[in-house]
């Protein structure tokens, strides 16, 4: 699964700050309300990702299996919890933060579970979204997978692959109906802005794409609809 | 993607008052720096995407671990 992935994790990275930076380019007073705001998630989100990255790069020269399984688990576990973290900042993102008339918030980890007024990182649409970004992004790993490794590994993944996928379904059905209910904006501006029916449209297509190519076992263009699912869904 | 299409210009709610949301129109930076990072950021994207290249042609192939 490691040696799949190659250097293209620290590609990945570059994305990951040259994002920010450009948004922290652009957004100036979003960055900084943002940073000092989700800044527990942020700190947790930095640490997941340097242990990713040195469990990669230490984990592959250790001779010792002893060792080599436990930088086997900090990479697993690091990547999970990213996975987590990443949802639930999009959940935050859409349910919205306790922002003051000076444009502040302030995060901690979770106090009641509701959706509204003084909330926090963890609450129960969050609590929700977090899993269904972990099921989404398993599914996209697992569809590069199958992509880019022959043998065991390969038929391992082609059949977690559908399964993944389907279990989407019902929960971005589910999701998508709480989100809805939470941010009544979103359905409308879906349906009365044309700007949003670009990116709806792709969606069709990447969906298409997707079911297609596991059909079919089209390995790259299942990969390419899960990549362009992805990007449209955030 | 889809999100920041459809809800444009907000860029992040307040679930205390919505009159508090935050908009692109009162984070963005001035337009002059705007107009700065746009040359420096086309010819980043492109070196992104370059070093993808390489990777992807090094790296080609699938790999099986016997």
């Amino acid at each position: 699964m490691i040696a799949a992935v190659g250097p293209l994790w620290s590609w990945h990275e570059v994305w990951l700050v040259g994002t920010g930076g450009v948004t922290a380019m652009a957004f100036p007073r979003l960055m900084t309300v943002g940073f000092s705001g989700y800044y527990l998630a942020l700190f947790l989100i930095l640490w997941c990702v340097i242990l990713r990255g040195v469990s990669m790069e230490v984990g592959g020269h250790m001779d010792d299996r002893l060792l080599q399984t436990g930088w086997d688990a900090v990479f697993a576990g690091s990547n999970v919890l990213l996975a987590v973290l990443f949802g639930a900042a999009l959940g935050n993102v859409v349910r919205g933060v306790p922002l003051t008339p000076e444009g502040t918030f302030h995060l901690t980890f979770f106090t009641h579970f509701r959706t509204g007024g003084a909330v926090d990182l963890l609450d129960r649409y969050t609590l929700l979204m977090a899993p269904f970004c972990v099921l989404m992004l398993t599914a996209h790993g697992a569809t590069y997978l199958t992509m880019r490794t022959e043998g065991a590994v390969h038929h391992w993944a082609q059949r977690l692959t559908r399964w993944l996928w389907l279990a989407t379904i019902p929960a971005f059905t589910s999701i998508s109906l709480l989100t809805g209910l939470l941010r009544p904006e979103l359905l409308r501006g879906l349906v009365f802005r044309p700007v949003a029916w670009v990116p709806l449209s792709v969606t069709l297509v990447s969906v298409w794409a997707l079911v297609s190519g596991l059909r079919w076992r089209l390995e790259r263009r299942a990969f390419l609809g899960s990549t362009f699912l992805l990007l449209v869904c955030s | 993607m889809t999100g920041a299409a459809v809800l444009f210009p907000v860029l992040l709610f307040s679930t205390m008052d919505a009159a508090n949301r935050l908009t692109a129109f009162d984070c963005a930076a001035p337009l002059p720096n705007l107009r700065i990072a746009a040359l420096w950021w086309f010819p980043a994207v492109a070196l992104a995407f370059v070093y993808l290249f390489i990777i992807r042609r090094y790296y080609t192939g699938k790999v099986n671990v016997s």
